[in-house]
């Protein structure tokens, strides 16, 4: 149960003076019940990547397996398959077009031609795992704040209840009290119901203290691929591709350069909490 | 909050001073001209820029507005082949100058085959002459397929020359030529600059819209919907999802783009002056030189032949 990425290469606009290459031999594999982070700057192929995973965009060349079945088959049903790989985009709640926040959500799980009473089910689970209280199930969605329709959105691709779920950049313009509440009911969905996730993000900040593993993307190839603590290591090399470790990294590197052998691997402010104060205790 | 306000001051530097000033746009277009409309209009190629480095594309559109205008009305001049060889030619001459490639251009022409072949077969079938094939009612005459080969030509080379001017102006130069062109109807209260202004947003605003749709297309078929199967009426229910968004995603556009234009003082035409004011240059009247040389030989073709 993965999915498989086999020499990806895209191309947009081929032949014309806009061509440009998003993917060149992208190769992954992404096991089940992993938490992804999926890094890169603008333009760096990260969303056009994620989009050849539930099928949306099909490669110019090269494969994808799910389950180790190729998706470009002709009887491989692109249908299910986004079923079973949810995918919420950027800003997802400019996609919700419904009168109630609860038809909204049933809009996947009716698609996938389920029973009425499994639908309402799903539905209601899933505002539920986003934390949407019982008094805006009938509310209009364009009634809501910023941040609650976005999760109002992602509770749309959680009742088709994938066993992936990709996010792209889902804190996108929100402050950061949102954006910590979305993410940690991210990491939630992610120990509770054991679906792979795949957060899309350009700042290594928010993935950090998330995620079991660090993809960076850019200029269309996938140049880092490690544990967090491993791909921070290359801290400088990630800034000549414009991209920065999170800020604790710097400090632990600051604070070596001053002579205190303190560990550099600390990749979170709680590690580096830690870290810090083993050493303030000796 | 703070970091949106951040995000919002950036963006207005962005715009103001990095993009809008290397390309004498308006400058809260910036923004939006800051992604490249790069992939979506695929074969619909009428209307597109097509950038190059040539004369023709650092021509004043308003020398190419009036070109194109003049090229139109000329190839209703004449009505015999040495003025359509002339025609053609002079075409041929400005697409090779243009560096627009030839398919490219060609391919313009598929959205209008259909109206090319219905004029074809109205002029074969309904001209009246001398009849060179009958069947029952149908007759073919001589004249009828003088006059649809003629229209036909006609037509095309019509389609082709008005491309090639979109090809070679951005839509931001067409309309602030268009702007200056009918600037003597300001006189009767024409209001000219809102008209240009409109027509440039407008424009803008089509590939974003496409763009946009694409978007959400992709977002409601990643929940599973399905936009191909089913009869007519389940096909429109399925529009609806896609509609309603792009409408609401085009309303909250309009609205941030009005607010963009009046928080930096934007208050119609009265008294505004352009960044890079049109000037006609050495070459651009070196090409007005060559549409009356062009006028000339159509005239003449059309007294001799």
């Amino acid at each position: 149960m993965s999915i498989v990425l086999d020499k990806v290469n895209y191309v947009y606009g081929a032949g014309t003076a806009y061509e440009k290459h998003a993917l060149k031999d992208v190769s992954l594999t992404i096991p089940d019940g992993q938490f992804i982070g999926l890094i890169g700057h603008t333009g760096s192929g990260k969303s056009t990547l994620i989009q050849h995973l539930n099928g949306l965009m099909k490669a110019t060349s090269g494969t994808v397996y799910y389950n180790g079945q190729d998706i470009y088959d002709e009887n491989y049903s692109l249908k299910e398959l986004r079923s079973k790989v949810g995918l919420v985009f950027q800003y997802p709640e400019h996609q919700l077009f419904e009168t109630t926040v609860i038809k909204d959500v049933k809009f996947g799980p009716k698609n996938l031609g389920l029973p009425p009473l499994e639908v309402d089910l799903r539905s209601y689970e899933a505002l539920k795992m986003v934390g949407i209280s019982d008094d805006l199930i009938d509310a209009s969605p364009f009634e809501l704040s910023g941040g609650q329709k976005r999760r109002v959105a992602i509770a749309g691709v959680l009742a088709m209840k994938p066993e992936v779920l990709i996010l792209d950049e889902p804190t996108a313009g929100l402050d950061p009290k949102g954006r910590d509440e979305i993410l940690d009911q991210i990491a939630k969905i992610h120990r509770e119901q054991k679906i792979t996730v795949i957060l899309v993000s350009h700042s290594m900040e928010d993935v950090a203290k998330y995620v079991d593993r660090i993809i960076v993307m850019n200029k269309g190839q996938a140049v880092f691929d490690d544990t967090p603590k491993g791909v921070f290591a290359h801290y400088k090399e990630l800034e000549e591709i414009g991209l920065a470790a999170p800020q604790v990294t710097y400090l632990m590197h600051a604070l070596r350069e001053q002579g205190i052998p303190v560990g550099e691997n600390a990749t979170t402010l709680e590690e580096a909490k830690k870290e810090i104060l083993r050493l303030f205790h000796k | 909050m703070l970091q949106r306000l951040k995000r919002q001051k950036k963006r207005f530097y962005d715009c103001s001073i990095n993009k809008s000033e290397n390309r004498g746009e308006p400058f809260f277009l910036g923004r939006m001209t800051k992604r490249k409309d790069k992939f979506m209009i695929r074969d619909i190629t009428i209307g597109q820029y097509y950038p190059a480095d040539s004369v023709l594309h650092r021509l004043d559109p308003r020398v190419k507005l009036i070109g194109t205008i003049v090229y139109i009305v000329s190839l209703f001049l004449f009505d015999s082949f040495i003025g359509y060889l002339l025609a053609g030619a002079f075409l041929f001459g400005v697409i090779k100058l243009s560096k627009v490639p030839f398919r490219y251009i060609m391919k313009g022409l598929k959205a209008v085959l259909f109206l090319l072949l219905f004029t074809v077969v109205f002029n074969i079938f309904l001209t009246p002459g001398e009849a060179i094939f009958s069947w029952k009612f149908i007759t073919i005459t001589k004249e009828g397929l003088r006059v649809a080969a003629f229209m036909a030509i006609r037509l095309v080379f019509l389609i082709l020359g008005s491309s090639l001017m979109t090809f070679t102006t951005t839509p931001n130069q067409l309309t602030d030529g268009l702007e200056s062109l009918l600037g003597p109807f300001k006189r009767i209260h024409m209001p000219v600059h809102e008209i240009a202004m409109m027509m440039s947003i407008a424009l803008r605003f089509i590939p974003i819209l496409l763009e946009e749709t694409d978007k959400i297309m992709k977002a409601q078929q990643a929940r599973g919907a399905d936009f191909e199967s089913g009869n007519l009426i389940q096909r429109a229910k399925a529009m609806v999802p896609i509609l309603v968004p792009l409408f609401v995603s085009a309303f909250r556009r309009a609205g941030d783009l009005a607010m963009a234009m009046e928080a930096r003082c934007y208050h119609g035409g009265e008294g505004r002056t352009k960044m890079k004011p049109l000037q006609y240059k050495k070459r651009d009247y070196t090409t007005f030189a060559v549409y009356v040389a062009y006028l000339v030989c159509i005239v003449v073709v059309r007294k001799a032949f």
